[in-house]
């Protein structure tokens, strides 16, 4: 992974890396794509940076199979709350709040 | 294997199940369940932000250039403790606490900037009750969110202090330089989401 002349090389190019994708992030903000493509891009480009940090800044690519499955299922658990609730649940609120209004007049 | 037999291999003292030490694998299980927190809260966020219908654009709210310094900061930090804790696998005592220095120093900067970026949103008006820009719920969970991340790095400088202070001491463990920079990783780990899902998106 690191040679041991330069032992801190690869945790600075991994740093160029999480840099590069944040500013493409943010150029992808300011692009003006539909909201829901730039939704998912950017939780693409998200889903980058958190894989490397966890697999090498935390070292978990190297640890024992059961930590790893662990930590990911975990993680991945969290995922599914964080990118599947929102839009179904948020959007079925909104929609019962329109309908209360037009109800009441 | 017995069922028995399985529970003497493992638990009868002295073995680890994952290969790691019983601090690090606690510190591993606090970091999953510390993520669903912090989903929890940017769930709640996404689905009350679709609900309300008049969240305001957040480039007329924030100055983007500052929030992307404050994660430039914040990943640059986590670089920095990475190096230490390599410095302290390869026993360079010194060299890992010089780094965990600069993950102090880049932790004070951070919330630093966090505290006068609260200054500006309260001065502009955002509050608990209300904000000029559009529902309540954008202060409110601006406050909650980045509020609740802003503890966690604190949280993490502290931490950090008392390994740097300890190493200064002459009381240092490689571990614990590790177990303190798994958490670093995590605190930068959950900016990567509240910067996209409540700055960007």
């Amino acid at each position: 992974m690191s040679s041991d002349a330069h032992p801190y090389r690869f945790y600075w190019l991994l740093w160029v890396v999480l840099l590069a994708v944040t500013l493409l992030m943010i150029a992808i903000e300011g692009a003006n794509l539909p909201a829901a493509l730039a939704v998912v891009v950017l939780l693409f480009g998200s889903a980058i940076k958190a894989t490397l940090i966890i697999f090498y800044y935390m070292h978990l690519k190297f640890e024992h199979m059961g930590l790893i499955m662990t930590v990911l299922v975990g993680l991945f658990v969290t995922a599914i709350l964080m990118f599947v609730l929102p839009a179904y649940d948020g959007s079925h609120i909104l929609e019962s709040f329109q309908s209360l209004k037009e109800y009441s007049g | 294997m017995s069922q028995t037999a399985i529970a003497q291999a493992d638990w009868g003292g002295g073995a680890s199940p994952f290969g790691v030490t019983w601090q690090k694998m606690m510190m591993w299980f606090f970091i999953v369940t510390d993520a669903l927190l912090f989903a929890g809260l940017l769930v709640s966020y996404g689905v009350v932000r679709i609900a309300t219908g008049d969240w305001p654009t957040q480039s007329e709210v924030f100055s983007l250039t500052y929030i992307a310094t404050m994660t430039f900061v914040l990943i640059t930090s986590s670089a920095t403790m990475a190096c230490g804790v390599k410095a302290a696998e390869l026993g360079r005592p010194q060299t890992a606490a010089k780094f965990v220095w600069l993950t102090i120093l880049g932790g004070f900067i951070f919330l630093g900037m966090q505290a006068y970026e609260w200054t500006v949103f309260i001065g502009d008006g955002g509050g608990i009750t209300g904000n000029p820009w559009g529902s309540p719920t954008f202060s409110q969970f601006f406050f909650i969110i980045t509020g609740f991340h802003g503890f966690h790095v604190l949280t993490g400088v502290i931490v950090l202090l008392v390994v740097a202070i300890r190493a200064a001491m002459g009381r240092y463990s490689p571990a614990g330089v590790e177990n303190a920079g798994l958490y670093w990783h995590f605190v930068d780990l959950v900016w990567v989401f509240v910067f996209a899902l409540f700055y960007l998106v």
